[in-house]
């Protein structure tokens, strides 16, 4: 029979995907996991994944076509070397990591002259070049929570990314002034019928790719009580009008968009439309929108980079001064143009999540991978950094989606000998400013 | 037959990401079709298709899917599918994940 | 005469062996600057960069050694904040809007500020809670919340922006009148300004609350103004080194007549005459320079007014259950009618305001202007012919409508010095930290102004060129800056008030609402000391 010595259960911010969920309850007993309350099963899955075998245990550096194990002062000795002798070195990833770790990294991309990049470039990136164009008129999560009474979801389907998006914050949320969904009305407008499509009361169906086209013939309706002469066959006229309609009789309604608009036909003239489109919505009643954002800290990477730099994300620092322009300086164009000689990851996997055709531009290059997790990056890495996982086994700060910052808690002691991202790249940054 | 490839994310895949990316090539491997699709090119639940675009191509199960509309493949990403995705100078540093025209058919 | 330093505190006699002299012989010697208004760390500031990437090509500042320090005209990165206002041999700087969700992202930023003592004023006049407790007239617990907020967020005043006219704009409305009802709730903004003054006098917070006022911007608002400054006379005057008990932020926004745009005109009279004949109110100025600025403020109503005006960018973001906010870029131009009446206005009140020590320079920075601009403020009040020259510059028909050509009022050295430093200091509560005298915080700035027999008034661009760079900016005893350059690393303090206490009924409240109403956890809305530079509580810890 075991006996139990200790249980205790531990309050938790979910570092999974932007709703930073920080009502998780962790019951340990002897230190080791018993149950997790309030999360969904990604967070689950990732708060387990501390016990998991599959997990980068050992600092590797590359022999010939083997990896052998090394301390960490000779990979942290290493990782300087190929830094400190890299013309132009990219540093990419920093969503799934704190702000205090990509404070570090900015200070390295910018003693090396290289680039900071991170996966907003390859997944919102297009909202921020759009808010740089026009601005963006959002609110936090609570404000939806307490008063929207009409909630959209535009290409992003929170019941397979963002789980427990609709009970903590919007649809199935109670609030102040909306006390339950009965009073809410949600619309959702995707190229396929998802899963949340489903809970609707309306559901649009737009043409892959039309969602420009979609968003100004509302805008059109919504201005002038009736669609424009072209003939859109990108969505059903009729469907759209109904949509005005409800959004005309909202007091406080929301946007909530995806990869769906920012990854498809126009990129970022997509977001220009939508923001428009809000902005016209302000005349009437109240009408905000929030990006659906992937990473638990992928916001906290452009509020930091912004307040470290004036830029978001893809700040290139190889002038001595950081300059910024996506399309040149984010990473798959300083990939494909072979610009870049090394690759640091630093928790991201760029081999496995970017393009083919830019990924099969990094064979020859030197990549350093700072990860807890195997992944195809750390497979093809010439050295190997694994790391605690933040959010589980060590603390900071991360941002929600809406820009809220709340604290990262270490949930468990690891049982493994390893540092924290951050630990890591303080010992990095100071072997690069001692060599230098 | 040309399609529209949209990728998407799927709590499975979600799960997979952080540290278990390994099972996702068994796991994910398969598309979604429209059923007068998957008889236009003649492929059951479960037959093995292939997804082309320019060099690059990518081999799936097929699975049928009614909700979805016409000429639409869906597929959950994952590192297989990136390949198929190409470099886009336009997009201001965005990658062409969803939307994307390819080639579908069935491997005899 | 000597000034001896040690330990970070001006001494009578030094007891360490081989101290530093500096040969300060002709220069001007003034205690180190206190800004108690302007925008430098926090949410709205990080969105005003990200909607502006092309404010961040304007200035990129690099050190002595080539290095680069920082980037940003109207929202420089925190390194370059505490540079550029070291430079210009400031010492204490007060952010002066934090809403409470997102306080640990303003000290965040704040960490990054060398040189400086920081402060942060938080937002109260839209919180719910507050409302709710004014509403059922539980006044003891208000204080209570108070104090346990401030705490929360490590921020060390209470800051009022449009009261009530948040909630309102929560809704897409706004509200005009302080006499006006807020949405679902039964209380004025009238309650809220006078129930927060009372509430911080009774706590005993070192600074008055500071207002920005309703229907700020808008012509015809100096009726706003006084009819809010009226609210609190009853209240008497505060203990300690600030008695005021009201401070009236950037008042030359809120000091407009007219009933239009185009009948707009100063009300800088009626106010100042306010100003003169009572003594339980400060101001500063927000006197506007002519260039271009990102506007921010949590009056969300009245940048979504100023973006429809405008027709540019528009950043507008909410706070939950406590702020709005938004965000607007804007050029102000000499020949634009209004932009030439708000210049005017600012210098008005400065000037027709009699006792410097109720008044501070501020740009409300970046609202007005930058605050690195503050030298050119400085030379306006103390030349006429300056504030001349810049007059015939302006747009014609304002030109004949101001009352600023009729002021013959020139400051003073000394008056300049008072609305710089010694009274933004009183009105902060920190008066020791802005005062040469022994035992005292020694932060020192000195000024090559030229020769100081003649006055020092009559060279504009000499003076202007001399305030902008301090020879020295001593700190807390130590060099911080010589002639432009860094010298060594320091950080100042983080000064912020408020205590925990055990109140069952405090407790039972807070709960409520975050169970209820807000989308984070208790424990998480509290900023821990170790998030905050150097903290220094002013008050107790723990209350009873």
């Amino acid at each position: 029979m075991k006996i139990i010595v200790n249980r205790i259960i531990v309050k938790a911010t979910c570092p999974y995907c932007g709703c930073l969920c920080d009502d998780v309850e962790v019951t340990l007993e002897d230190g080791e996991i018993y149950s997790i309350k309030n999360a969904c099963p990604l967070g689950r899955m990732k708060i387990n994944s501390a016990t998991s075998n599959v997990r980068n245990l050992k600092y590797l550096i590359k022999s010939g076509n083997d990896k052998i194990e090394v301390t960490v002062d000779e990979a942290v000795e290493e990782t300087a070397n190929l830094l400190l002798s890299a013309d132009k070195p990219i540093l990419y990833g920093w969503s799934n990591t704190s702000c205090e770790a990509q404070r570090l990294g900015l200070k390295i991309a910018k003693i090396l002259r290289g680039v900071w990049d991170n996966t907003t470039s390859v997944c919102h990136g297009t909202a921020a070049i759009a808010t740089a164009e026009s601005g963006i008129p959002s609110a936090t999560l609570g404000e939806v929570k307490n008063r929207a009474d009409l909630i959209i979801y535009w290409g992003s389907n929170p019941l397979e990314a963002h789980p427990r998006h609709f009970k903590r914050y919007s649809y199935y949320s109670k609030g102040r002034f909306v006390s339950n969904n009965a009073r809410r009305k949600m619309i959702v407008i995707d190229v396929r019928e998802t899963s949340a499509a489903r809970l609707a009361d309306k559901f649009i169906q737009v043409k892959p790719n039309s969602d420009y086209k979609v968003i100004s013939t509302l805008h059109h309706i919504i201005k002038f009580g009736e669609p424009p002469e072209r003939k859109a066959a990108e969505v059903n006229i009729n469907d759209l009008m109904e949509a005005a309609k409800l959004i005309k009789e909202a007091k406080f309604g929301v946007v909530f968009f995806g990869l769906g608009l920012t990854m498809t036909g126009y990129g970022y003239c997509n977001l220009d439309a939508l923001y428009s489109l809000i902005r016209e919505l302000n005349r009437f009643s109240k009408w905000v929108t929030i990006p659906m954002r992937g990473h638990y800290n992928v916001t906290g990477a452009n509020i930091v980079a912004s307040y470290m730099t004036g830029f978001p994300f893809a700040v290139d620092f190889s002038t001595g001064k950081p300059y910024y322009n996506p399309g040149e300086t984010t990473i798959i164009d300083l990939l494909y143009h072979n610009e870049c000689d090394l690759l640091m990851s630093v928790a991201a996997d760029p081999l496995g999540t970017l393009p083919g055709e830019v990924v099969s531009k990094t064979i020859g290059m030197k990549i350093i991978a700072q990860d807890p997790f195997p992944t195809p990056t750390t497979e093809a890495a010439d050295i190997v950094l694994p790391t605690l996982i933040c959010g589980v086994e060590t603390g900071g700060t991360a941002y929600r989606m809406d820009g809220v910052p709340i604290p990262l808690k270490p949930i468990l002691k690891s049982r493994l000998n390893l540092l924290s991202d951050e630990e890591l790249l303080k010992k990095i940054l100071e072997r690069i400013s001692w060599r230098r | 037959m040309k399609a529209i490839l949209i990728t998407a994310r799927s709590i499975r895949q979600g799960e997979l990401i952080e540290g278990l990316k390994h099972l996702m090539s068994t796991e994910l491997n398969f598309c979604d079709l429209n059923p007068e699709d998957m008889l236009k090119i003649d492929v059951k639940n479960g037959d093995k298709v292939v997804l082309r675009r320019d060099n690059s191509e990518i081999f799936l199960k097929a699975r049928c899917n009614p909700t979805l509309p016409l000429g639409l493949v869906y597929v959950i990403v994952h590192p297989e599918v990136n390949k198929l995705i190409p470099y886009n100078k336009s997009l201001r540093g965005m990658m062409p994940g969803k939307g994307l025209e390819i080639e579908i058919e069935k491997i005899p | 005469m000597d000034i001896l330093i040690e330990n970070g505190v001006f001494v009578e006699r030094i007891k360490g062996r081989d101290p530093i002299v500096i040969n300060a012989e002709r220069k001007v010697i003034l205690p180190g600057g206190v800004d108690l208004h302007s925008h430098f760390a926090g949410s709205k500031v990080t969105l005003g960069r990200l909607l502006r990437p092309e404010e961040h090509r304007l200035r990129h500042q690099f050190g002595n050694s080539g290095n680069h320090i920082g980037t940003g005209w109207a929202t420089p990165t925190p390194f370059l904040c505490g540079y550029l206002y070291s430079k210009l041999g400031y010492a204490k700087i007060v952010e002066p809007a934090v809403p409470p969700l997102k306080a640990r992202h303003t000290h965040e930023e704040m960490r990054g500020i060398p040189y400086m003592d920081k402060m942060s004023l938080l937002l109260l006049g839209n919180s719910w809670i507050i409302m709710d407790l004014i509403a059922q007239k539980r006044l003891k617990l208000l204080e209570k919340y108070v104090l346990w907020v401030l705490w929360a967020s490590k921020t060390y005043g209470i800051k009022l922006v449009a009261p009530g006219s948040g909630e309102a704009w929560a809704w897409g409305k706004s509200i005009t009148h302080i006499d006006d009802e807020i949405p679902n709730f039964s209380i004025t903004p009238k309650d809220i300004i006078y129930n927060l003054a009372r509430v911080n006098k009774e706590i005993g917070l070192k600074t008055p609350v500071h207002l920005h006022t309703n229907n700020l911007g808008s012509p015809g608002n100096y009726q706003t103004t006084i009819d809010s400054l009226k609210t609190v006379e009853n209240l008497g005057l505060r203990d300690g080194d600030s008695p005021f008990i009201i401070h009236l932020v950037h008042a030359q926004f809120s000091s407009y007549k007219g009933d239009s745009w185009k009948t707009f005109s100063s009300g800088s009279e009626e106010v100042a005459a306010y100003i003169n004949s009572n003594s339980h109110v400060s101001f500063d100025l927000g006197q506007i320079i002519f260039s271009n600025t990102t506007t921010m403020t949590a009056d969300g109503a009245w940048q979504y007014n100023l973006y429809r005006l405008t027709g540019g960018k528009w950043i507008n973001n909410d706070v939950e259950n406590e702020t709005a906010s938004g965000i607007v870029p804007y050029t102000f131009k000499r020949k634009n009618y209004v932009n030439a009446i708000q210049w005017a206005v600012g210098l008005e009140l400065a000037l027709l305001v009699k006792d410097p020590w109720k008044l501070a320079v501020t740009t409300d920075h970046p609202n007005g202007g930058v605050f690195t601009s503050y030298p050119v403020i400085i030379a306006w009040l103390m030349n006429k012919k300056f504030r001349e020259r810049t007059i015939e510059k302006i747009n014609s028909k304002a030109k004949h409508i101001i009352i600023l050509p009729s002021i013959d009022r020139e400051y003073t050295l000394f008056e300049t010095v008072i609305v710089t430093r010694s009274a933004p200091a009183r009105i902060m509560g920190v008066k020791d930290g802005a005062t040469i005298g022994i035992g005292k915080e020694a932060n020192l700035a000195i000024y090559d102004l030229g020769d100081p027999e003649r006055d020092l008034g009559e060279n504009p661009v000499k003076l202007i060129k001399g305030l902008s760079s301090a020879n020295y900016n001593i700190k807390n005893g130590l060099i911080v800056m010589k002639n432009g350059v860094p010298v060594q690393d320091f950080n100042g303090v983080t000064y912020y008030s408020g205590g925990v206490n055990e109140s069952e009924e405090l407790t039972e409240l807070v709960d409520y609402y975050f169970k209820e109403y807000y989308t984070v956890e208790k424990e998480n809305y509290i900023v821990q000391k170790g998030e905050v530079m150097h903290p220094v509580n002013v008050l107790e810890e723990v209350f009873k």
